[in-house]
């Protein structure tokens, strides 16, 4: 039990810290944004509040070390500056770090962390509100609170560490806290044993102790005796733990008076008469309004959160093998519809498959995560590096809702850091040298994504030097790519960057060009049937575009045959089919004139070896290419089959033509042709 | 594992009019002769894919891959399913290999295996686990681990092309 709950637990910190994460980044552009502060105080706030719970007592004293900086700025109206940014992520990564691999080291870390923490915040804040700093401090205006916390029975299953609660009300300033206990009675059944009145005088304004109990709104009363430090008067302290000693609790007015007696009217004095009273209980009930008020955006919030849930992804995958399961079945089921010719078992099968379909696309689109989800690590990634390089730049991103197949986003975060580092690394120049080119100080660069057809698109692009041919030629030939006289193109050569090997870092650095890279994120990239390509001018910068499909398991395909083989070809890259008697296709010059145009075309039979004659008649699959079109020789076009599509598996990895394999309805294998690599093979021609 | 204490079990299959034998526990099944889809551009020792429960399964031809003549008499052939592992994955790989006949299933104790002598099988003894006698027949254990690797598919691919 208690595992599962920690493993909850975890989650859910790793949720808030990636939350916090984007919050930070988010501050390090509008260091005073109020609203950003809050919200890492609360996030902290929350983590230290379970972290207590499940008796994470290291991750505890962390948060709240980093809770109480933010709790500080917000309170004296401060920003933010780039060192507190920094030291707040670097303890992000620490509590990450103390989650999930614990070690005998941790005690250590975190107390060279918290040191760490206490040089920089010692130091003023900002530079520029200094002045603003000591005026508040000189105007501080003490007040003298009451608070009764009267917890509810289930307050500890709700997750709520009491302990931290009165911790942060000791924090408040001077102050007594007054443990109760309810007498044994029915009527306190739904309360918890224990009750707590406090008296403090506090700097803190009124909101500012609410935030205290942002999670137990309903369980809580505050009000103000006096504007003044009642605490620092003995006499009061003593009346009040004279009544320490009553069973039942102090009541307001009695305080009040208690308050009015001892400032004897030196100081105002909010409840010595009815009519402040009044002014106290409605200013009580503004509060209330807006306490209800951020109650309904908690609730909002929930409501959001209850509109999706968390899935285990291998149910999801799960959820997809059955689905492929279901649409080859169905696929059996029409080819025995057709055979028997049955009308009543057709218009079922008619509807199982809309059905059907209706099920894979949704079971897909459930697959489908946004980009957005693996931004934040390029975001940290581009701050962290351009800090340690020394170098400025800007992140843009766009189109980061466009979304994709979780395992293609799970396998495609790991090349894309690749190629950010190296755009970082390699591309950005340093500021001398972008001066020297007259461009910005700042480097940009650009992250887009975006659909077209049945592909997404994601570009990285920097402005910054470039990749140079001349240079890449001479270490080609150098390492033995090309031969000194070969003619390539610049196209070519930039292709090269991508075989093993092939590093063009002129130094080694830590972060990349160890030689290892470019070619692993290629890999990586085409097992994902997507494509990378790479562009750049000299002193402008470098475009890599990943072309990706948008889902990996199920594709809509034409099934068409030569002689026993059976092949697929997806249906988005098809334009249409046409039937040419095969004498006037393959005429002598090679080219064949289609609406006009000559049409390339490939032999498929030729170039898949598979033995014998075209038909007289051949199917012309047309295949779109850039702006025009291919054709794809095959014997029969035998109709639309939605191909689920499973691996070759290992034994071929290499293979040219086809990129995987389909189960027919009569349990034969139909083979998906990669049309991408026969127009590759086109434009070598 | 093993049905008795120290004996393993082996399936026994004839290539060639040579006999082999595979440990049992890495057979799935043995299926009959079926038509195998060829991938274009494959080696030839590759003879294609079948649809083995559903899953797309590889079929070598294990004559094919060390250089034997290819078998004429084609009726009693079938295709062992075999279960491989990867040296560096702990994936198990599936593979189909085309055998002329299967023999039976044989116990035999770790004692009563020999090293393989170098001469006498057309198999390199680097891809055997060793021999034992059967009924008057030697019999070679085949490191199916081995033979069927990824790895060594690349060497033996080119081999093949040079032929």
């Amino acid at each position: 039990m208690l595992e599962q709950f920690k493993q909850k637990y975890l989650e859910e910190v790793n949720d808030l810290l990636n939350e916090l994460e984007s919050t930070l980044l988010e501050l390090e552009q509008k260091p005073s944004d109020e609203e950003d502060i809050n919200k890492v105080f609360r996030v902290m706030h929350t983590i230290k509040g379970t972290s207590g719970m499940y008796d994470f007592k290291i991750v505890e004293k962390l948060t709240h070390d980093i809770e109480s900086i933010y709790g500080k700025i917000r309170d004296n109206h401060e920003s933010v500056n780039k060192d507190i940014i920094t030291i707040t992520l670097e303890g992000v990564d620490l509590i990450r770090r103390l989650l999930n691999q614990p070690s005998n080291n941790d005690q250590n870390d975190v107390d060279i962390f918290t040191t760490h923490l206490a040089t920089i915040c010692d130091e003023p804040l900002t530079l520029s509100e200094n002045s603003n700093n000591n005026n508040i401090f000189e105007n501080n205006n003490i007040a003298t609170y009451y608070i009764q916390f009267i917890p509810e029975a289930d307050i500890t299953n709700r997750g709520i560490n009491i302990k931290n609660i009165l911790d942060d009300i000791d924090k408040l300033g001077n102050g007594i806290i007054i443990p109760r206990s309810w007498p044994e009675d029915e009527q306190y059944a739904n309360k918890f044993y224990m009750y707590w009145e406090a008296i403090y005088s506090t700097e803190k304004t009124y909101n500012e102790l609410q935030e205290i109990f942002i999670f137990v709104p309903d369980e809580v009363k505050i009000t103000k005796i006096a504007d003044a430090d009642l605490i620092a008067n003995e006499q009061f302290v003593e009346e009040i733990q004279k009544s320490q000693a009553n069973e039942t609790p102090i009541k307001i007015e009695d305080l009040a008076n208690l308050a009015n007696k001892i400032t004897g009217g030196c100081c105002k004095i909010l409840s010595n008469n009815n009519k402040n009273q009044e002014i106290n209980s409605n200013k009580n009930q503004e509060n209330q309004n807006n306490e209800e008020k951020s109650f309904v955006k908690n609730l909002d919030a929930l409501d959001n959160k209850a509109n999706s849930i968390k899935v285990d992804s291998d149910k999801l995958d799960e959820l997809m093998n059955l689905v492929s399961e279901l649409v080859t079945t169905k696929a059996e089921m029409l080819l025995l519809a057709d055979k028997y010719n049955i009308p009543e078992l057709s218009t079922i099968c008619e509807k199982i498959d809309k059905l059907s379909n209706k099920f894979k696309d949704n079971a897909l689109s459930i697959r489908l995560v946004p980009i957005e989800s693996m931004m934040l690590r390029f975001e940290r990634l581009v701050r962290d590096l351009s800090k340690e390089l020394n170098k400025q730049i800007d992140f843009i991103t766009e189109g980061t809702d466009t979304e994709l197949d979780k395992t293609i986003i799970d396998n495609l975060a790991v090349p894309l850091m690749h190629i950010i580092r190296n755009s970082i690394d390699h591309g950005i120049e340093p500021v001398e040298r972008r001066r020297e080119l007259k461009k910005t100080d700042h480097g940009i660069i650009k992250f887009t994504a975006f659909y077209s057809g049945a592909n997404v698109f994601i570009q990285v692009q920097d402005d910054g030097a470039g990749m140079n041919p001349e240079y890449l030629r001479k270490k080609a030939i150098e390492k033995g790519f090309i031969k000194p006289d070969q003619v390539v193109t610049d196209r070519q050569l930039y292709d090269l960057v991508f075989l093993p090997g092939f590093s063009t870092a002129q130094k080694i650095t830590g972060i990349s060009g160890r030689g290892v890279g470019m070619d692993v994120v290629k890999q990586n990239i085409v097992k994902l049937r997507g494509e990378i390509e790479m562009d750049s001018e000299i002193n402008l910068g470098t475009i890599t575009t990943i072309k990706l499909p948008l889902t990996l398991s199920i594709v809509d395909a034409l099934l068409v045959s030569i002689e026993e083989t059976f092949l697929l070809i997806p249906l988005y890259v098809i334009d249409s089919c046409i039937q040419v008697k095969t004498t006037e296709l393959f005429s002598e010059n090679g080219h064949f004139i289609f609406e006009n145009e000559p049409l390339p075309i490939i032999n498929l039979r030729q170039l898949l070896e598979i033995e014998g004659n075209n038909p007289e008649e051949t199917n012309v699959i047309l295949v779109k290419y850039k702006d025009g079109r291919i054709g794809l020789t095959v014997d029969k076009v035998i109709g639309e089959h939605q191909a689920v599509l499973k691996s070759l598996g290992k034994y071929f990895a290499d293979q040219e033509y086809i990129s995987g394999g389909s189960i027919l309805g009569d349990g034969g294998i139909a083979l998906v042709l990669d049309t991408n690599k026969l127009i590759k093979l086109i434009e070598k021609k | 594992m093993e049905t008795t204490s120290d004996s393993t079990s082996y399936l026994s299959f004839l290539i060639n009019e040579e006999y082999f034998a595979v440990k049992i526990q890495n057979v799935l099944e043995v299926l009959e002769m079926q038509k195998i889809i060829p991938i274009p551009k494959t080696p030839k020792y590759i003879r294609g894919v079948i649809n083995f429960r559903g899953e797309i399964l590889p079929v070598i031809d294990t004559r094919l891959k060390f250089n034997m003549i290819e078998n004429q008499n084609k009726s009693n052939n079938v295709i062992i399913v075999l279960e491989i592992n990867q040296d560096d994955n702990e994936n198990k790989l599936l593979v189909g290999t085309i055998a002329d006949s299967v023999k039976n299933v044989v116990d035999v104790k770790p004692l009563d295996i020999m090293l393989v002598p170098d001469f006498n099988t057309i198999i390199n003894s680097e891809y055997t686990d060793g021999i034992f006698k059967n009924e008057n027949n030697f019999i070679t254990i085949l490191n199916i681990d081995k033979i069927f690797s990824l790895n060594n598919k690349n060497q033996k691919h080119s081999q093949n092309q040079l032929s």
